[in-house]
């Protein structure tokens, strides 16, 4: 069974400049326990992807629809806001990636975790107590423990802090808690780190791992850094303008990227062993997504294009092992780099 | 291998303060050090690398080196110079030979000028140019950095983020200057612009003879494009010279630490991370002795009796960290 099954979906924004077709269509699936990563550009359709998923995106403006959206096997389509908030935290549960403006700026962050096991009556005393005191203490021991399983030292005294008084990495880490608070199937995590120094980044990641790993939660990352990707994903997404344009596990995608978009990508970071060199690039840039080219999207960038590409789009073609990719000419790619 | 060419740009023992804003009145007054005691030479035609974590003072040195930061002791040599003695209307004669491109090209760009206007403005303040001959130069510029002569009378609104740094860059080289110094240039930009602008800063680099001071928190980065690299915790210097011998050879655990918290995109060896422990410490109180107390993995108790002096541990590799000797050779 998935931890995450969506069908089809597709998420459109009228606007007055014209409509904005954010998200065309595209299905994923994440097994449980196992991390897919989305990777692409800003305006690819990542984060739109992950609000619809939580059902987040106010409708309208937006317009969302969906073949198939499931939960841990549980069909999630059809529910209304009321029924969804039972679920958001419970089974599903979101990591933002600006931790300052995702917390209360003044309530303590235990009270916030708090929230969570009362709100989801998590707190219905183990100890056979019920009756409002005895929750809401159940609920503080609770949200310590979730505390100290993030890595926070003092957590007793943290627990009291508001978000300003902590650290970034600290207030990063408060929000992990809270995602984990109530053990959910799925945790959708939105650029957790981008927000972070390089060495905190390493060390919050290394908390997300650990604790997805240890509860055999399934992760879906959201990002536009495939170094982190690496490190963290078993399978990857990568989107380019509302499509999915390949998917694969992350030993295929970074040993044999057959899509040129997810080529330029790899090429186009550093390596701490490179000497000093030019860098593969890409050329021109994003193309506006309400008027997005005709035929295949990344034609105007690709080097690899024909006549094929500027009229039809091509389908994503499914190979062996869930592999897929979007493009008319993979294999002649491929034949070329391996000839 | 010995320099034997002149340092373009020295700094010699810079400190700069920041005063801290009170909490109460009667407080004694705080100050941050943003930077202190950081001396460095910047040679033509290289590349210089500046990397630390936020708040470590690489944006204050780099404003240092351009003479926009008051300092409160040292000295700024550029071309032999004195920028600290000098008075406004010599350095503004000096500053044209010195430019910066800014982290954020959105807002680093007037949106009420065009293009020209935007380019020009370094040649009008110079003065002297006929508007047809300051149109000539700002296409000539502008094709260089990859604009066409179309974009003149465009508006900054009309281009994307890649385009926008390019219009950045192109105001920073018109008046074709020695010295440019490169603020985070392309972590405002998308991933697959940024090949291009780093691409595009090479390439201008070796036709115009500009040397770069270059800023990034991004390790691999400046690994791939800078000649020689300074790293900075706390507004000290923790280690400084080549590139290619930092690299191979960190010596400094704050430096190990940094290079392995990279991660690393090669699927088949992953390596081993050496993690730090704890967050940045405030600035205003750092640690007594060496500032990296307390977040080392390699700490000793000598270490918190005094600041380490910088060491040359090879030739162009220089260490502030007491315990080289016995770090350096297990590396």
């Amino acid at each position: 069974m998935n931890a995450l099954e969506v069908k089809n979906l597709k998420v459109i924004f009228p606007t007055e400049m014209g409509i904005v077709r954010a998200v065309e269509g595209i299905d994923i699936e994440i097994e449980q326990g196992k991390c897919a990563a989305i990777v692409g550009e800003s305006g690819c359709g990542k984060s739109v992807t992950s609000l619809a998923v939580m059902k987040l995106l106010s409708t309208p403006p937006a317009i969302v629809r969906v073949d198939k959206l499931e939960l841990g096997g549980t069909d999630i389509k059809g529910l209304t806001d009321k029924q969804m908030q039972k679920v958001r935290g419970k089974d599903v549960a979101m990591i933002f990636q600006d931790a300052l403006t995702a917390l209360n700026p003044v309530m303590q962050v235990g009270k916030q975790i708090d929230e969570i096991f009362l709100a989801h009556n998590l707190s219905d005393g183990e100890n056979g107590k019920t009756g409002r005191v005895n929750r809401k203490k159940e609920a503080k021991r609770r949200t310590i423990e979730a505390l100290k399983l993030v890595g926070i030292s003092d957590a007793e005294l943290r627990y009291k802090a508001y978000p300003h008084q902590l650290s970034g990495g600290m207030r990063q880490r408060v929000l992990i808690a809270m995602a984990f608070a109530c053990n959910p199937n799925l945790i959708i995590a939105d650029e957790p780190t981008t927000a972070l120094d390089v060495t905190i980044q390493a060390q919050v990641l290394d908390v997300l791992k650990d604790l997805q790993r240890k509860r055999n939660t399934s992760l879906m990352l959201i990002t536009h850094d495939l170094s982190i990707v690496m490190n963290m994903a078993d399978e990857i997404y990568v989107m380019y303008c509302g499509k999915i344009v390949e998917r694969g596990t992350t030993r295929e995608i970074f040993k044999d990227p057959l899509h040129p978009y997810t080529m330029g990508l790899l090429g186009s970071i550093a390596r701490i062993g490179d000497a000093k060199s030019r860098f593969v690039q890409i050329p021109s840039s994003l193309p506006s997504p309400i008027h997005k080219p005709s035929g295949c999207y990344f034609h105007p960038r690709c080097q690899y294009a024909g006549e094929r590409c500027k009229t039809e789009m091509p389908p994503l073609e499914k190979l062996e092992g869930g592999r897929c990719v979007r493009c008319w000419n993979y294999k002649e790619i491929k034949n070329g780099k391996n000839g | 291998m010995e320099r034997t060419d002149k340092p373009l740009l020295k700094l010699e023992n810079i400190n700069v303060t920041f005063p801290v804003k009170k909490d109460f009145p009667f407080q004694k007054r705080r100050f941050v050090k943003a930077v202190s005691d950081v001396s460095l030479e910047i040679y033509p035609g290289e590349t210089f690398g500046v990397v630390g974590e936020s708040g470590c003072g690489k944006s204050t040195l780099a404003n240092t080196t351009l003479g926009m930061q008051k300092v409160d002791s040292g000295k700024i040599f550029f071309e032999d110079k004195d920028l600290t003695v000098m008075n406004k209307r010599e350095l503004k004669e000096v500053r044209r030979s010195m430019q910066m491109i800014f982290q954020d090209p959105f807002s680093s760009l007037n949106p009420r000028f065009s293009v020209f206007d935007i380019v020009s403005e370094p040649l009008r303040i110079k003065g002297g140019y006929t508007q047809e001959e300051m149109r000539a130069l700002v296409a000539e510029m502008l094709a260089e950095v990859g604009l066409s002569e179309g974009d003149l009378d465009r508006f900054p609104s009309d281009f994307s983020g890649g385009q926008k740094q390019r219009i950045g860059i192109a105001r920073a080289l018109i008046l074709k200057p020695k010295y440019l110094v490169c603020d985070e240039p392309v972590s405002a930009l998308d991933v697959s612009v940024h090949a291009q602008i780093l691409n595009l800063l090479m390439d201008l680099q070796e036709k115009f003879h500009i040397t770069y001071l270059f800023i990034s928190h991004n390790l691999a980065v400046v690994k791939r494009i800078c000649d020689r690299v300074i790293v900075m915790y706390l507004g000290k210097v923790m280690e400084y010279g080549n590139v290619e011998r930092i690299f191979k050879n960190p010596v400094h655990p704050y430096t190990k630490a940094l290079i392995s918290a990279i991660f690393d995109t090669d699927i088949d060896c992953p390596r081993e991370r050496a993690k730090l422990k704890g967050e940045v410490p405030s600035p205003i109180n750092p640690p007594a002795g060496c500032r990296f107390c307390g977040r080392c993995p390699e700490e000793c108790p000598e270490c918190s009796q005094g600041e380490p002096p910088l060491v040359e541990v090879e030739e162009d590799h220089f260490v502030a960290c007491i315990r080289h000797t016995s770090l350096g050779e297990k590396a």
